[in-house]
């Protein structure tokens, strides 16, 4: 394509432009497949990381080694592994209470004579919660619940988004003003306004947060999509199939669907990534998925007020999230790379 | 073009009355204000003598339509948990805190994720490129709260730097933050967009004949590139800009911002059904007039895109 | 300037005699003050406007008003000031929330300037007590009377601490103080002070350890040996007024079995949740008395853990491998209450009970138990402001709570029906020979321990951070005042 414009250049400065233009190309070329390459394997590296952490959230009972959610009290926020325990509450043994105690003529409570070894051990790799619960069993187990929010909140939130966007983009008129007003209210309303309603009415069990998740992420496919199948609608398949009396559903679906397929994945990886830390977010908020099951979310969301002394609580879970969210991503950058056209002309 | 303006005025009209009716219905199967506001030991008369007073004991409908009739001559009625003070001007007496931060984690935003964007695009695969690519993948994976409170940690606690918390004006000290905070998401996820954006238009046709005439290659960049990268860009950033107005709930609450997110959650957790519908009107009335302006400005930018 | 931050939503209002906010009060007697007060030790009552009092016959005390005291405006405190002060709550047109807790009292007659008569229609033998709690505090009259508008956002007392010019600006602004140097009892050692909310637990306990504030409210436990090392200030730990319980839904099934609920008490495993969970900050009490309430009974033991007795008992009921039940409660409202609601589930689970958990913000519960929807545990949590058995064994369990709670409703958290408790409590409200009332009420704690009507937990223990700079020593009934506090120089 390049050629082509430049082909009607003659002046000699221009001529050598074009030389070293060309040089360029070529090397530029090698240089692509080399990235391609590269790309495709740092996507290759989020696949295997995804992979690997779908496995263990699917094989969770093999993979934990403890209960996740019933915990020994006498084994309490227990430090990880290979970490030299911090001084908590009531401090170790030999400390004692940290506390003042100031209570006066009434005997204060003090501080428990905490049993815990000063270093972590195997048996908890991770650590421990308040309720002597296994972090690591907890945050595999978690997998399982923030990857299906994750996958089923983009799915539904996808479909609703994808048929108002096919409905839009095909009817237009009424149907389309009506639909693309929703979607401006949708998005003027404050979501934690949505959430909270949803759970306050229905409660705060895994499908109501997909729900509210799901809901409230309708808007960019159907504006995509609407916008793919206005252009698609010009084209000559389209207008043909029209001519000779297509059926409005099987122009919809034969025709228009895979067209924007394409586009729609590459939001929903990227939107997987954000349902999961939308979760975390609700259970910041108080309104995400109910105990004692474990979410990444609500295990950040608990944690946090102990970042400073019981570190382990957040940080694993964190990092969890992190891995996850950037796999995700990994993926979804090279599925773009691939898939969409536009992107691979850049390279 | 007047008339266009007008007609997007009328639908957001539309728009308003509709988010006003769904935070009406939402409300009201969410809670009592009053038993939240007389507190955990309070008195069944003084319950119901307050139901009373504030017109909750009426059906819903009247209530609706009585709502919807002060609304139109902008009133929004009495806030219920602060002392019957009217609820508009309390959202509107938060919304100066919001305006400051929303606009200074505007500009910081788009400063540095043009700067990193272009920069990345520019040297594609450098380290440069690749540690932006990571800071952005992390900014998109991590939440917000933890983010802030790590902040905190390092900040304020520490290095003494930075208070934890609190609002003093313009002092930066405050500020900073804050800023960092709720701009990360979105800064993450403009960069990436910025990059991505830039070497797609450097690929294009255009750019290539400029470069192949000789042009320098700073107004490639700068000239030809830049400017058909920022025609996509303009929506996103325009609906973030949304986002941040609408008030950070979770970066005003770690933070203790008075903006008017605090004031959303806050009300939300007392029901005070006036302060979070006036809120609701005013977020939702910012929302859809910087839609406007940007797809005015959208068409500033593009002339080919019609206005329909 | 001394700097304190805390925990909950303070008062929307300055009003010291409508709410019923523990926060807020803490704030409030800064600049309000009772005509008696509770000493540190929460039994000892001491002067405070009042000299001296002493009861007159069965239905009158009389009280000594202290003299040449004057309003922050500049009014004179006189027995009007306290007529005036002390009717307005009482008055139902003015919405006050605490107001049944003092609707006993019929009329105060003013005898001269400094004399008042409080009289009661019933005797009344927590009268005294009742007069150190909430609404009770003396407020200017001439000013006062104006409407109940002008004590919203502005206050005109005879305490320690005035108001600032512009000190409240809105309900989560810092409220901002300045000494009353012509205090009755000396100025305050502390000369302004600025008491802010900070509602996020991280933030607080990162400003108390950057300085920002000098005493946080409610630090949590895992932090306290962080805050000792800092150099800059220092966990202070007392044993707290108020006592977290769990209601049982006793009309509805499961809990409608009295079986059942002792088999809950014995196995919810309280004291291995007191050390693992808090720390140890709690301390077991055998119902929803702490021992410094008038009416205690000290020789009621706490349940037991004893997992076999609970399945026993589970069995006796015919459910011999345990049954299904709901937990409902709430989160960050008080020390770790959703963490010892997470164990409680946990421990119920390995004797056989399973429990289902209902976590809800608090607008939510409100709505749930108005609804009389929840069944199983309701959680429920009570800082006695009067410290006498009253204000809580009748208050939170007559049965004419359940039919005129909630316009006559009721509620979830408020189940308890007994004609033999009932006659109890209601014999001890005006049982003026001190024995004889604390018999009755040991006998009704008796019933309320047998009949497993709660689970039954602690008290509290409230964890303060406090700066080094200041000296003080928490107080166990949640107030912190900083006319009690001083520098350290």
């Amino acid at each position: 394509m390049a050629e082509q414009s430049t082909a009607k250049a003659t002046s000699p400065g221009e001529q050598s432009a074009i030389k070293q233009a060309e040089v360029i190309a070529r090397r530029n070329s090698r240089r692509r497949a080399w990235r391609m390459l590269r790309r495709g394997r740092l996507g290759l590296v989020g696949l295997v990381l995804l992979i690997l952490i779908t496995l263990s959230a699917i094989f969770a009972p093999f993979v934990a080694p403890h209960d996740p959610l019933v915990g020994k009290l006498d084994a309490s926020r227990r430090c990880p592994a290979f970490t030299t325990c911090p001084n908590l509450g009531g401090g170790g043994a030999a400390s004692g209470g940290q506390g003042q105690s100031t209570t006066g003529d009434f005997k204060l409570p003090g501080a428990a004579a905490t049993t815990a070894p000063p270093k972590g051990t195997m048996e908890y790799p991770l650590g421990t919660d308040a309720n002597g619960r296994d972090v690591l069993s907890r945050i595999v187990y978690a997998a399982r619940i923030s990857l299906i929010v994750g996958v089923a909140a983009v799915l539904l939130g996808s479909f609703l988004g994808v048929v108002a966007g096919l409905l839009c983009g095909f009817y237009g008129g009424f149907v389309d003003t009506v639909i693309m007003r929703l979607a401006d209210i949708q998005l003027a309303f404050p979501f934690i306004l949505l959430a909270i309603a949803i759970v306050a009415v229905l409660g705060g069990g895994l499908f109501n947060v997909i729900l509210v998740l799901g809901v409230g992420s309708w808007v960019p496919y159907a504006r995509l999509v609407r916008g793919q199948v206005l252009s698609a609608k010009q084209q000559e398949y389209v207008v043909a199939a029209r001519t000779i009396g297509a059926h409005d559903s099987s122009i919809l679906f034969r025709h228009l669907l895979p067209n924007v397929v394409t586009p729609a994945i590459i939001v929903a990886t990227f939107g997987i990534a954000a349902a999961i830390i939308g979760e975390a977010t609700l259970s910041f908020l108080g309104v995400g998925i109910n105990p004692p099951t474990p979410t990444w979310g609500n295990m950040l969301a608990d944690g946090r007020a102990y970042v400073g002394s019981a570190w382990w609580l957040a940080t694993f879970p964190g990092v969890a999230i992190l891995l996850t969210v950037l796999s995700i991503n990994l993926i979804g950058d090279w599925i773009r790379d691939v898939l969409d056209p536009r992107m691979r002309n850049t390279e | 073009m007047a008339q266009y303006i007008l007609r997007r005025l009328l639908q957001s009209v539309f728009v308003i009355f509709g988010v006003l009716t769904v935070v009406f219905v939402i409300l009201r199967l969410t809670g009592d204000p009053v038993r939240l506001m007389l507190g955990e030991n309070a008195d069944e008369a003084a319950i119901t003598q307050m139901n009373h007073q504030l017109g909750l004991d009426r059906p819903l409908y009247v209530q609706y339509l009585a709502y919807m009739g002060n609304v139109a001559r902008g009133d929004f009625g009495n806030s219920i948990a602060q002392g019957g003070k009217p609820a508009l001007p309390i959202v509107l007496s938060r919304y100066p805190a919001t305006i400051r931060l929303a606009a200074l984690a505007f500009i910081y935003t788009v400063v540095l994720a043009l700067f990193f964007g272009i920069i990345a695009a520019i040297f594609r695969y450098s380290i440069f490129d690749n540690a932006v690519t990571f800071l952005a993948l992390f900014g998109q994976s991590v939440p917000n709260f933890w983010l802030g409170i790590m902040l905190i940690l390092i900040f304020s606690v520490n290095l003494g730097w930075m208070p934890s918390q609190g609002f003093d004006g313009w002092n930066p000290r405050y500020i900073l933050l804050p800023m960092i905070t709720l701009a990360a998401p979105g800064l993450a996820r403009l960069t990436r967009l910025v990059r991505s954006g830039m070497l797609d238009v450097m690929g294009q046709d255009y750019v290539r004949t400029a470069r192949a005439k000789g042009v320098s290659e700073r107004s490639v960049v700068f000239g030809h590139a830049l400017k058909n990268a920022a025609i996509p860009l303009v929506t996103i950033i325009g609906l973030d800009l949304g986002v941040l107005l609408g008030g950070a709930v979770v970066t005003e609450q770690i933070f203790e911002w008075p903006g008017v997110g605090k004031e959303v959650i806050t009300a939300i957790n007392r029901r005070d059904f006036p302060v979070v519908q006036a809120a609701v009107f005013v977020i939702a009335t910012t929302f859809v007039l910087l839609n406007l302006l940007v797809d005015l400005i959208y068409t500033w930018l593009d002339p080919r895109v019609r206005l329909v | 300037m001394l700097v304190w931050g805390t925990y909950q939503l303070q008062t929307t209002q300055l009003d010291p005699q409508l709410h019923v906010g523990t926060i807020a009060e803490s704030q409030l007697r800064h600049i309000y003050e009772p005509l008696v007060q509770i000493d540190r030790d929460l039994t000892t009552v001491k002067p405070q406007l009042a000299t001296e009092w002493k009861r007159l016959d069965d239905l009158t005390m009389q009280f000594k008003l202290r003299q040449n005291v004057k309003f922050h405006n500049g009014e004179d405190f006189d027995g009007d000031a306290v007529k005036f002060s002390i009717l307005r709550p009482l008055n139902p047109a003015n919405n006050a929330a605490a107001r049944t807790t003092y609707a006993g009292i019929s009329d105060v007659e003013v005898v001269d300037k400094y004399t008042v008569n409080i009289k009661t229609a019933k005797p009344d033998p927590a009268l005294l007590l009742r007069l150190t709690g909430f609404s009770m505090t003396i407020v200017a009259p001439k000013w006062a009377a104006q409407g109940n508008d002008v004590l919203k956002t502005d206050a005109q007392g005879t305490g320690p601490y005035k108001l600032a010019p512009g000190g409240y600006t809105g309900y989560d602004k810092p409220i901002r103080l300045v000494a009353n140097e012509s205090y009755w009892a000396g100025a305050p050692k502390i000369p302004k002070v600025s008491m802010r909310i900070i509602t996020e637990l991280a933030t607080r306990t990162a400003a108390l350890r950057s300085g920002e504030v000098h005493i946080a409210k409610d630090v949590s436990v895992e932090e306290i040996a962080a805050i000792n090392s800092s150099g800059r200030a220092l966990a202070k730990i007392t044993q707290s007024n108020r006592i977290p319980y769990y209601v049982m839904e006793l009309r509805k099934p499961p809990l409608d079995n009295v079986k059942l609920r002792q088999a809950v008490n014995y196995g919810a495993n309280i004291d291995a949740i007191i050390k693992a969970v808090l720390y140890g900050n709690g301390t077991r009490v055998a119902t929803v008395v702490a021992p410094w309430h008038v009416g205690f009974d000290p020789d009621l033991k706490p349940y037991p853990y004893d997992p076999e007795k609970a399945k026993a008992l589970m069995t006796e009921a015919g459910f011999p491998n345990g049954f299904d039940m709901e937990i409902n409660y709430i989160q960050g409202r008080y020390m770790k209450d959703k963490e010892v609601a997470e164990a409680i589930a946990q421990e119920l689970g390995k004797v056989g009970i399973k429990v289902k958990q209902n976590l809800y913000d608090a607008a939510t519960f409100t709505q749930k138990d108005n609804a009389r929807e929840m069944t199983g545990l309701v959680f429920a949590s009570w800082g006695n402001w009067i410290f006498d058995a009253d204000n809580m064994l009748y208050a939170r369990w007559h049965s004419s709570l359940s039919k005129t709670s909630n316009s006559g409703k009721g509620t979830s958290g408020t189940p308890y029906q007994n004609p033999e408790y009932d006659k109890l409590v209601e014999d001890a409200r005006v049982e003026l020979d001190t024995a004889k009332r604390l018999a009755l009420y040991k006998k009704a704690q008796e019933i309320l321990y047998n009949d497993g009507a709660a689970l039954f937990m602690y008290t509290l223990s409230d964890v303060y951070g406090v700066d080094n700079w200041v000296l003080w020593e928490p107080r166990k009934d949640e107030m912190v005042w900083a006319h009690e506090m001083a520098f350290n120089e």
